[in-house]
């Protein structure tokens, strides 16, 4: 796990976005338990707040549960939810290259033609 | 009593010739790191030393581990002993040596590992490159390496709260690298573990800081989890046209040639739509100036 | 094997000048009686409590001072006080028993010397009030430096002169003793010997609040 102390994204976003990364590619299983909160603080070096911050954002988003005196256990990703997740990245991703794409001032349709470009060449 | 807090203070007032320390309510989180900040003669040292129980001639009642009150401090070994201190000047008699402070430590303290204490020395290279050395006297010692023998002192016994009063002021960057460290290994040791100390550096801090108490001449003007602190404040930074706009919103500011910065409450950002600004994430650092300047009689 | 509070608190040093201590006063107190007379043992017995307010600094670092109401590291524990006090009365003891024999050396070699037997009871007589004399002046001393003197050098006149005021009083007392001094020799070892300890009791209670509470002081915030 990197995590930067300068780049302006604040460290329990970092944290949380590494793991939610890590859960829903599957590295934890169901009902398995992240490290503690004062491990993982004493591993990155940063304070036991900010972890904790970071599990509770995780939490919040359904991904793991908090099971009192033992830590953050992964919940079951059920299909829907994954999916989900996975098209809001589609859509974020989108997004900025439509931005990306205004102030290189390309049209609609040359943006389009570069998407089926890029599809072609990801099948190959 | 809060079952989340290790220490638990109400009305402590304590007044001198022409100063009072006066908090209202404290509370310890357990389990956590919180640094004490504030001004050279906020009341800090006099705080920390009413907690410990060096000081007793104030007003006030304390609370210990959710069962002993400050009147059984001297009576019940077990307070003191769960509590693990570490001062400014003269802690050590100057006179004593390393030796005598081993076996001094040894006679007052239950749990006291000599053989944990000569590690910690050679770990933090107290004697330099020479191994240990039972006849070097305290006097001799500079002040870094008096505060690295303090550490290695309360880390050789077994404690549940340690109060530190200044330990990163003395220590060279390393050093603190090393205190920080030092302070997560504690906290990630047991159950409920906490440390309270008290602290000028708090960028060299703010990575191992979890919750922050902020005092001004006397009394506490703001504590929460660092996480919560940097949502209730927002560092906002603007054009110079927009000064005189902003100046009545913003908590603290200070203005340039080319344009502005202070600090935001969260809850008063709405008041600045519309303007040119930009937002980021205060540090603690950035926090505490803040309110260390809002409420400070420097001028 | 855990020491005895009083040899974990002094040094080495320490223990080996009080002994030095005694000997050097016995081998001045009597060139000074031979010499110059009763004089010399006023001047001796004058400068003895220096001697030890200056050792104390050595190895309590000035028990009496403002500086030791910050032996924080003491204070942080329960068994601390206990520990100090134990020490210090040992240490108390060992300078009265020190005070005793330097005495009591100087007396002796007086009667080899002079083979004075009535000297000997006057003086043991003397000696035995000058104990608690000496004992006072101490506690007077150190009462007075804590409250205000805050250095060895202050700390010394103010006990420079309780002693010199407590020689007077030992020198007028010795003149009124009565001319049979043998009849009051054994009264007078009683009711001496029970100010002696109660001034030991007054010291360790004064040294007790001298640790435990802070008499004033913005400096330490």
């Amino acid at each position: 796990m990197k995590i930067s102390q300068t780049n302006g994204i604040p460290i329990y976003k970092q944290i949380a976005d590494a793991f939610r990364t890590d859960i829903l590619a599957g590295k934890y299983k169901q009902g398995e338990y992240l490290p503690s909160i004062r491990e993982l603080a004493r591993d990155l070096r940063i304070s036991v707040i900010t972890t904790m911050k970071a599990y509770e954002q995780l939490e919040a988003e359904g991904l793991v549960t908090a099971s009192q005196g033992k830590g953050f256990y992964v919940n079951a990703q059920d299909s829907e939810m994954l999916k989900e997740q996975h098209l809001r990245k589609v859509e974020d991703s989108l997004t900025s290259a439509i931005e990306a794409a205004k102030i290189a001032g390309m049209s609609d349709e040359e943006l389009i033609e570069m998407l089926r470009t890029l599809l072609t060449m990801s099948i190959l | 009593m809060d079952q989340n807090s290790v220490i638990e203070a109400k009305n402590i007032i304590k007044k001198y010739k022409n100063f009072t320390l006066d908090v209202p309510e404290f509370k310890l989180p357990k389990g956590f790191a919180t640094a004490l900040i504030g001004e050279n003669g906020a009341g800090k040292t006099t705080l920390l030393n009413i907690l410990t129980g060096i000081r007793s001639d104030y007003q006030g009642t304390i609370n210990y581990f959710g069962k002993y009150s400050e009147k059984e401090l001297d009576n019940t070994p077990d307070v003191k002993e769960r509590i693990g201190y570490t001062g400014t000047d003269n802690y050590y008699l100057p006179s004593w040596t390393v030796g005598q402070i081993a076996d001094i430590s040894s006679i007052i303290f239950d749990k006291f590992d000599s053989s944990k204490f000569k590690k910690y020395c050679d770990d933090l290279a107290i004697f330099g490159s020479a191994s240990f050395d039972r006849s070097k006297k305290v006097s001799a010692l500079s002040d870094g390496t008096k505060t690295k023998l303090m550490l290695a002192g309360v880390l050789s016994r077994e404690t549940d709260l340690l109060i530190m009063d200044e330990p990163a002021s003395p220590l060279d960057p390393l050093m603190r690298d090393k205190l920080c460290e030092l302070i997560r290994d504690y906290i990630n040791s047991g159950e409920n573990k906490s440390v309270f100390f008290s602290t000028h550096n708090i960028s060299d801090m703010e990575n191992v800081t979890d919750y922050a108490i902020i005092m001004e001449h006397g009394m506490i003007v703001e504590q929460g989890f660092v996480e919560d602190l940097k949502e209730k404040y927002i560092v906002v930074k603007g054009e110079r046209d927009d000064v005189e706009k902003v100046r009545p919103v913003l908590y603290t500011m200070s203005q340039s040639n080319y344009g502005f910065e202070g600090i935001c409450l969260a809850e008063n950002l709405d008041k600045l739509a519309g303007l040119d600004i930009v937002t980021e994430t205060p540090s603690l650092f950035k926090i505490s100036v803040a309110v260390m300047k809002k409420n400070s009689l420097i001028k | 094997m855990k020491k005895s509070p009083y040899l974990a608190f002094t040094s080495l040093m320490y223990r080996i000048i009080q002994i030095l201590i005694v000997l050097i006063s016995v081998v001045l107190g009597f060139l000074a009686d031979v010499y110059i007379g009763n004089a010399g043992i006023v001047m001796l017995a004058a400068g003895l409590p220096l001697i030890l307010v200056f050792t104390d600094y050595f190895a309590f670092s000035g028990t009496s001072t403002k500086k030791t109401k910050s032996m924080q590291f003491i204070k942080s524990s329960c068994k601390g006080f206990d520990f100090f006090r134990s020490a210090l009365k040992t240490d108390l003891l060992l300078k009265h028993i020190c005070l005793l024999f330097s005495f009591l050396g100087i007396y002796l070699a007086e009667i080899i010397y002079f083979n004075d037997g009535d000297g000997f009871a006057a003086s043991i007589l003397l000696l035995l009030i000058y104990l608690p004399i000496s004992q006072l002046t101490m506690n007077i001393t150190l009462i007075i430096s804590r409250r205000i003197a805050l250095t060895l050098a202050v700390q010394i006149s103010v006990c420079y002169i309780c002693s010199m005021i407590s020689t007077v009083l030992l020198l007028t007392y010795s003149f009124l003793l009565p001319e049979n001094l043998r009849d009051y020799t054994v009264p007078s070892i009683i009711s001496f010997a029970v100010i002696e300890i109660l001034s030991i009791i007054t010291a360790v209670i004064l040294y007790k609040d001298c640790v435990k509470g802070y008499v004033s002081g913005f400096s330490d915030t």
